[in-house]
């Protein structure tokens, strides 16, 4: 096996983990911009409207099953925040209390999959069947597409937070509350749709996951802490560093398995996060003090 | 002489006195073994949640690493006694010893970051132990877990006899032991640094305080008896399973100091004991236990943010 392949194929795999860990951050990122909080409940989230779109997909097809996922999960994300988090936003003590609110809200979520669907593990159906061969490296569609679709999704969702209303809403409750409280945005409801477009982005991370791995009640928790990582390292709140970050992970995941193996690669990554923080604490595109 | 005693049963620690008392004799009214089971559990987990309130409640610090911390007690006390023949009790000691030393190493990265980073990093130190764990299989036991883990023998009186009613004496100790130890750490000089450090860090650095020295001080310190609660739960159970590192237990724990209320040693053993009582009675609903433990943790966080701690001590300030 010549050494070019195996970089090639290395580069090609890191960037379709890079794709999913990209889809699956963004949405933890927008809350911990916006709220300045972390979101326990977002890998569960993934894995709830994974569980949704595969309901509805035996019922409808697969379009209409993504968009009632999508729809569902905006819903849940603006009930959820009502509940849990709008009532402790005044509090001294709001980030440990939501910690603890979303992280009880993680629990309440993964349960609940394990009695409506059962513990079994499941699967969504493939987007596209078929593998084609992309630069002496053989891919299968399903990974192209996800690896093209996730840029796109994530440019479409930049400009809609750069023109849309409800994006400048949600960009400047994010830079100054008290003055977006003065020139009449309703921040209230700016917190529950910017939950509730986190929630979305979580439906469309559920889909891509479940179309390509099994899944179980359970998982979420390693992808939260995948996405954790990613945002840690791209800088809390930034978009981009996030994206980044996302590939370079995925990337140095994809080159751990092949080189150190199963179990030493989230050492790996932790020994990289930990060096990070230490010197760099607001990670590669992090504003100061966040 | 006299005044002291008179002291000792003042007001203030009468309840605790008659508290003290009920549960010494409760093993001998009760003789239930599934009773005795779920008090021994609430007190390990009483001496967890108190000593991880120094480090998340008077030092501030988002620790998720506490849990992470009482099951490699556990862990250390389960191999050094059944691998290498050391005394349950020297094994209790030495992985007491282990989880501090354990413990100021991981703070060492918190010299540098604070809140939502401290939360990462604590939290992938327990999912990085978990895949040790898992890792080191002859040693371990793997995902199985570790079990045939010999009993405590005190002289010739084997623990696990009259239905290992000793376990119940030396849960109870240690909880005496490390509350003790609390209450007065916490109103030392050493305390009131700590807690000095989380109101306002810079005015306490400026006045002398050591911030790193303090950290790891406080840290080890609450390390200290939950090394000691793992190995004792080790030897009592006599198994341990990876499974411990799980999001399940850290709920249970964390929110046991929350429920009784953050800052007060005795509201998160009241805390302990009310949530392993809850989760033991839903032992048989399989997931509906997790779903009604976490509206109950949103509820007491919306009804009562401070835990139900401070209400029960102004109703027993009125009735007693």
């Amino acid at each position: 096996m010549d050494i070019f392949y195996t970089f090639k194929a290395i580069f090609i795999s890191g960037l379709f983990l890079g794709s999913l860990y990209a889809i699956i951050a963004s949405g933890l990122s927008l809350i911990w911009g916006t709220f300045r909080m972390y979101n326990f409940s977002h890998g569960s989230m993934i894995i709830l409207s994974a569980y949704i779109a595969l309901q509805a997909i035996s019922v409808g097809g697969f379009l209409f099953g993504v968009i009632t996922a999508i729809i569902i999960s905006f819903f849940l994300g603006i009930i959820m925040e009502k509940i849990i988090i709008e009532p402790f936003l005044d509090k001294p003590e709001a980030q440990l209390i939501v910690l603890i609110t979303t992280l009880a809200a993680m629990l309440l979520i993964d349960n609940s999959i394990q009695i409506i669907w059962g513990a079994r593990l499941k699967k969504l159906p493939m987007l596209l069947e078929g593998r084609l061969d992309f630069v002496g490296v053989g891919i299968s569609f399903q990974q192209l597409i996800i690896i093209s679709i996730v840029p796109i999704i994530l440019i479409l969702f930049s400009i809609f937070l750069k023109r849309s209303r409800i994006g400048l809403a949600i960009r400047a409750v994010e830079q100054n509350l008290d003055l977006s409280l003065l020139v009449g945005i309703n921040v209230r409801n700016t917190y529950a749709i910017t939950f509730g477009i986190s929630a979305i982005l979580a439906a469309i991370a559920g889909v891509l996951l479940g179309s390509n791995y099994l899944i179980s009640p359970s998982l979420g928790a390693g992808y939260l802490l995948k996405a954790f990582i990613v945002i840690i390292i791209g800088g809390l709140g930034s978009l981009t560093g996030t994206l980044l970050a996302a590939y370079m992970i995925g990337i140095i995941e994809a080159a751990g398995q092949f080189f150190l193996g199963l179990y030493w690669t989230p050492f790996l990554l932790f020994t990289i996060l930990i060096v990070v923080l230490t010197f760099k604490p607001t990670g590669f595109f992090g504003e100061k003090g966040a | 002489m006299i005044n002291k005693l008179g002291q000792i049963f003042n007001k203030k620690f009468r309840g605790i006195f008659i508290l003290i008392v009920i549960l010494i004799l409760l093993p001998f009214i009760v003789r239930n073994n599934y009773f005795q089971y779920i008090l021994i559990l609430s007190m390990l987990y009483a001496v967890v949640a108190s000593n991880w309130d120094l480090t998340f409640g008077y030092f501030g610090m988002f620790n998720f690493g506490h849990v992470a911390i009482f099951v490699s007690g556990g862990y250390v006390a389960a191999i050094l006694s059944k691998f290498y023949g050391i005394s349950p009790w020297v094994s209790i000691i030495l992985a007491s010893l282990f989880s501090a030393i354990l413990c100021s190493i991981i703070v060492l990265p918190m010299l540098r970051v604070k809140g939502i980073y401290v939360v990462l990093i604590t939290y992938g130190f327990s999912q990085l132990l978990y895949q040790f764990i898992l890792s080191q299989r002859n040693l371990t036991g793997g995902s199985l877990g570790i079990d045939l883990i010999p009993d405590i023998y005190f002289g010739n009186y084997s623990f696990a006899q009259n239905g290992k009613i000793a376990y119940y004496f030396l849960a109870f100790f240690l909880l005496i032991a490390s509350t003790l130890f609390l209450t007065k750490l916490v109103k030392s000089k050493f305390g009131l640094s700590v807690i000095a450090l989380k109101d306002y860090e810079e005015y306490a650095v400026s006045r002398g305080v050591n911030f790193g020295r303090q950290l790891i001080l406080c840290f080890g310190a609450s390390a200290l008896f939950t090394g000691a609660a793992g190995a004792v739960m080790a030897f009592y159970l006599g198994a341990l399973s990876p499974s411990m590192l799980g999001f399940g237990y850290l709920i249970i724990i964390l929110s046991s100091i929350l429920v009784g209320g953050i800052n007060t040693i005795y509201g998160s053993i009241v805390g302990a004991l009310i949530l392993v009582v809850v989760s033991e009675l839903l032992v048989n609903i399989g997931a509906w236990r997790f779903i009604i433990i976490a509206c109950l943790i949103i509820f007491i966080m919306r009804f009562f943010p401070k835990g139900i701690y401070p209400s029960v001590s102004k109703l027993y300030k009125r009735y007693m």
